[in-house]
């Protein structure tokens, strides 16, 4: 069949991939999704670094750290030095109680000059939810099947665009406003407007922009109130519930192989409060380095995988365990025991491993303070992918 | 909320110029333009978070590339946050599927049965015309690694299936 192959020689591949290439459409760039997730994640690496810097000089004081901050408070941003700042002003329109042609929300953004009218709207037909501005593109952001599953007071689901951040939530019939309390200190009121069988509000922001804090209400009665970890928020606690305590822990720090040559340092915090929990990476390589999830989003069996890594040369690991564990302890053949601490926070162990590709892990267990084995199993750790 | 706008300007200044180019490449290591999106998008994240580094780096381009191929390896890991990614709208990802045809699938589902190394070698060597010394530094092994791996996956390719068939598309 040789004489059949249309490449046989690196240009004749070439030529072909220049023809492909040449086919693709390719969407602008997500500028602002970027932008968001760059900086919330290089301040998930500034808290990574400083927390490891106060661990490895003896000083921990992160019980003082987290006392220092307000119950009623976002995390406190990191200090950083700007030359010019960006300055937006965000308006919500207040619209009819039912939603005309599906659009439930919509406002304005304007920065520098520019205003940009932007519109959250459902479509029965599709069943799905758009996001967009006047005289630019329409972007899907959702479900109405998926986001309509109402649990609680408000199911909250965030959204980014070209060039905005924001969210949109199906909330109970109960709730007639909702108080954002932006980075910048804005304070915008969302009124619910029914369409498709659902009460829904939503908003966008400008770049930069995240809430802080929001509050649902009911006429003048506060049902319910969210603080964001930078903006993500993934539950609403009741009035007067204060959430998790508010800390800051390493769960695990050491080295691991990037490649055949070199290593690299690696550390794992996990920022309590009434956000709930979220996991930053520093150092780890091949992956997203932060995750977040609510209390009830916290399983225990055993160990529950949220963070896997470079296949390659080995696994960055973070598990959850149940409280009373201390320590797990890995059996790998041919190889010393590998002991990992398990770390409590606010009621939960969480521990950050890494293994090499080439451990051959034959069991685990997990141990109490005493040593005492309180359960394990064969082989590796079984992962438990994170439902989201 | 205060952003220094001048480092702003300048990553997406650098983004733009960039996004078709690394779409390509990640569309090169999965087939799939949502997946070469995603990838991109997840590269230029951290490119944004360590912006500081990689602009004094002496090839931004390699920073990402790298980001790119080892995120790639570890498609199959868990979400970062429960957020739903809009970064494209859908309407054209449809598109791209209804236009999924032809040449570019054949040679796509060519590409996509080589082994991740090997695809990874073909794309950045013939496909991003990178030299072999700039290929085995993004995928941090030896030159001759490269080139094993490069004459392996050109063999491969020759035999393939879909490009055999495919033979009438390259004459057009």
């Amino acid at each position: 069949m040789e004489w059949a192959m249309p490449i046989d020689d690196e240009l004749a591949i070439r030529e072909r991939f220049e023809r492909v290439l040449s086919q693709l459409q390719i969407g602008p760039p997500p500028v602002t999704t970027v932008l968001r997730k760059g900086i919330v994640m290089r301040i998930g690496q500034r808290i990574a670094v400083g927390v490891t810097a106060v661990t490895v000089a003896g000083a921990a004081a992160i019980a003082g750290i987290s006392l220092a901050h307000s119950h009623q408070s976002s995390p406190a941003q990191p200090v950083s030095h700007h030359h010019r700042p960006v300055v937006f002003t965000d308006r919500i329109m207040k619209l009819s109680p039912v939603a005309r042609d599906g659009v439930f929300a919509e406002g304005s953004v304007a920065s520098e000059g520019r205003t940009s009218v932007w519109r959250i709207w459902l479509n029965s037909r599709t069943g799905k939810v758009y996001e967009g501005t006047v005289g630019s593109y329409r972007w899907t952001v959702g479900n109405i099947e998926r986001s309509g599953h109402l649990s609680g007071i408000a199911t909250i689901q965030s959204t980014n665009i070209e060039g905005f951040g924001g969210s949109y939530a199906v909330v109970s019939p109960k709730v007639t406003s909702i108080v954002l309390y932006l980075s910048d200190h804005e304070r915008l009121t969302e009124y619910p407007v029914a369409a498709d069988g659902h009460h829904w509000v939503g908003e966008l922001t400008g770049l930069g922009l995240y809430v802080t804090r929001e509050v649902a209400y009911s006429g003048r009665t506060e049902l319910g109130y969210a603080v964001t970890y930078y903006g993500y928020s993934m539950y609403l606690l009741r009035p007067g519930e204060r959430g998790l305590a508010r800390q800051l822990k390493t769960i695990g720090s050491g080295y691991m192989p990037m490649n055949a040559r070199r290593y690299r340092g690696w550390s794992a915090v996990v920022h309590a409060g009434p956000w709930g929990y979220c996991l930053t990476w520093n150092g780890a390589s091949a992956s997203d380095s932060q995750y977040c999830f609510s209390p009830a989003q916290v399983e225990v069996p055993g160990i529950k995988v949220v963070e896997r890594t470079s296949p390659r040369f080995g696994h960055y690991l973070v598990g959850t365990a149940k409280p009373s564990v201390a320590d797990l302890k890995l059996k790998i053949a041919g190889r010393p025991d590998v002991v990992i601490p398990v770390v409590d926070v606010d009621g939960v162990g969480f521990c950050a491993f890494t293994t090499e590709h080439y451990w051959d892990i034959e069991s685990w267990a997990a141990y109490d303070r005493a040593g005492q084995e309180l359960y394990g199993g064969a082989g590796a750790p079984h992962v438990t992918r994170p439902s989201g | 909320v205060a952003v220094d706008a001048a480092v702003v300007d300048e990553f997406t200044e650098f983004m733009v110029a960039r996004w078709p180019a690394l779409v390509r490449f990640g569309y090169g290591l999965t087939g799939d333009l949502g997946l070469a999106e995603d990838l991109a998008q997840i590269a230029l994240v951290r490119a944004c978070a360590s912006w500081h580094r990689v602009r004094r780096a002496h090839d931004p381009d390699s920073y990402v590339r790298k980001i790119m191929i080892n995120s790639n390896r570890n498609r199959f890991r868990g979400r970062r946050v429960p957020e739903h990614l809009t970064g494209s709208p859908p309407e054209l990802a449809a598109t791209d599927q209804i236009e999924a045809s032809g040449e570019r699938a054949e040679l796509m589902a060519a590409l996509m049965s080589l082994p991740a190394g090997q695809r990874a070698v073909v794309v950045l060597r013939y496909w991003m015309d990178l030299s072999e010394a700039a290929t085995a530094e993004a995928l941090g092994c030896s030159v001759g690694n490269v080139k094993s791996q490069g004459a392996r996956a050109l063999a491969k390719l020759r035999l393939s299936a879909e490009l055999v068939d495919g033979v009438g598309h390259a004459d057009r």
